[in-house]
């Protein structure tokens, strides 16, 4: 979308003596605000919740490694804060920015419904990932190299993933 | 993601037509603002005008391809957000059923509201989000064709600022606030573009 107006185009629509309110949309509900605890370290979190995120942490730093990047080599990929990329991978307690999800969603080629709810972004959770997100947090390590098993084990945990990706 | 900007102007407190960017998509950056700054003045005010959770609606909306996102930048500040979907239809009975571009949020920055005292930064930002709107309409093939519930204070600017039909209270849109709908023809599309 490129809007190619000129300058006495908006002259002459916006009036210095106007007095106009804006606004469209019903305004936001207390389910949206229940939900807003992005960006920050959430104390009260049940095993399950603790679990998922720290599988998406550790989802988020393999597939970095895998693909031989720095942290700040992904954040500036992917357009997400460098400190956001370390409370992700290091911070299991830590409710990603539902941007930064969706950034890192669309750099790796992951489903991003299925990565919005593993990364408690969203409230919509189902037994089955949560099994998951246990077994591949479980079995994995963050260390230097991916060894063979925890590529497989992420490449299974990946297209688990992609048969979660529904409302 | 990429994003595209376009130069266009808000008038500022002294009258000023000032340069400002319209962002074809919502970056963290401008949720941030939403966040730290928007967020804080609303809740010192009080909750008659009505406000949205723009971080919570942007990962909810994203993912799914009909919808896109707006921002207005002026002075380093977001001014002005949007979200629209762009596989609605139209219920004027001269256009109805053809596709239009339906605006489900819009919201200013508090700071630019007419209710609170001495707060008005910039005069124009619903202006320029509309005619995003149309912008996106048109790119569409929907001809400018856009559709919206107005908040109850905001009705007065679609009508007669901006030439769209009143279709009246709609029920249907949310029992709790029947908001009245208002829609822009290709006729009225092209009157405010021009």
């Amino acid at each position: 979308m490129k809007l190619q107006l000129s300058k006495e185009w908006f002259e002459n629509r916006i009036q210095p003596d106007e007095d106009f309110e804006v606004g469209a949309g019903v305004p936001t509900d207390t389910q949206e605000c229940a939900n807003d605890t992005s960006g920050n370290e959430q104390e009260q979190m049940t095993d399950e919740e603790f679990a998922e995120t720290l599988a998406f942490g550790t989802l988020i730093q393999f597939m970095r490694r895998d693909r031989r990047l720095s942290v700040e080599q992904l954040a500036s990929a992917a357009r997400v804060d460098v400190a956001e990329i370390v409370k992700i991978e290091f911070d299991p307690k830590y409710v990603p920015h539902p941007r930064s999800v969706h950034q890192l969603a669309t750099f790796f080629e992951l489903p991003q419904r299925a990565l919005l709810k593993l990364s408690n972004v969203t409230m919509v959770h189902n037994n089955q990932l949560r099994d998951a997100a246990y077994r591949f947090a479980a079995n994995s390590s963050k260390i230097a190299e991916l060894s063979h098993e925890e590529r497989v084990a992420m490449t299974e945990f990946v297209e688990f993933l992609g048969t979660q990706d529904d409302d | 993601m990429s994003s595209a900007s376009s130069e266009v102007f808000l008038r500022d407190g002294a009258g000023q037509l000032v340069k400002a960017e319209l962002h074809d998509t919502i970056l963290q950056r401008h949720l941030d603002d939403h966040k730290h700054q928007w967020k804080p003045l609303i809740a010192a005010q009080s909750e008659q005008h009505g406000h949205w959770n723009w971080e919570w609606k942007w990962s909810h909306f994203s993912p799914q391809l009909s919808y896109q996102f707006v921002a207005l930048e002026c002075n380093g500040q977001t001014q002005g957000l949007m979200i629209v979907n762009t596989i609605k239809r139209c219920r004027i009975q001269q256009q109805a059923n053809k596709h239009l571009v339906y605006v489900e949020y819009l919201e200013a920055a508090p700071w630019n509201r007419r209710d609170i005292p001495n707060w008005v930064r910039y005069k124009g930002v619903g202006t320029v989000l509309l005619a995003a709107a149309i912008q996106l309409s048109i790119d569409e093939g929907n001809h400018g064709r856009i559709g919206l519930h107005s908040l109850p204070q905001a009705d007065t600017f679609y009508r007669d600022k901006c030439g769209m039909t009143d279709l009246g209270p709609d029920a249907s849109y949310s029992p709790k606030m029947p908001l009245r709908y208002f829609e822009m023809t290709e006729t009225q599309a092209a009157a405010f573009i021009h």
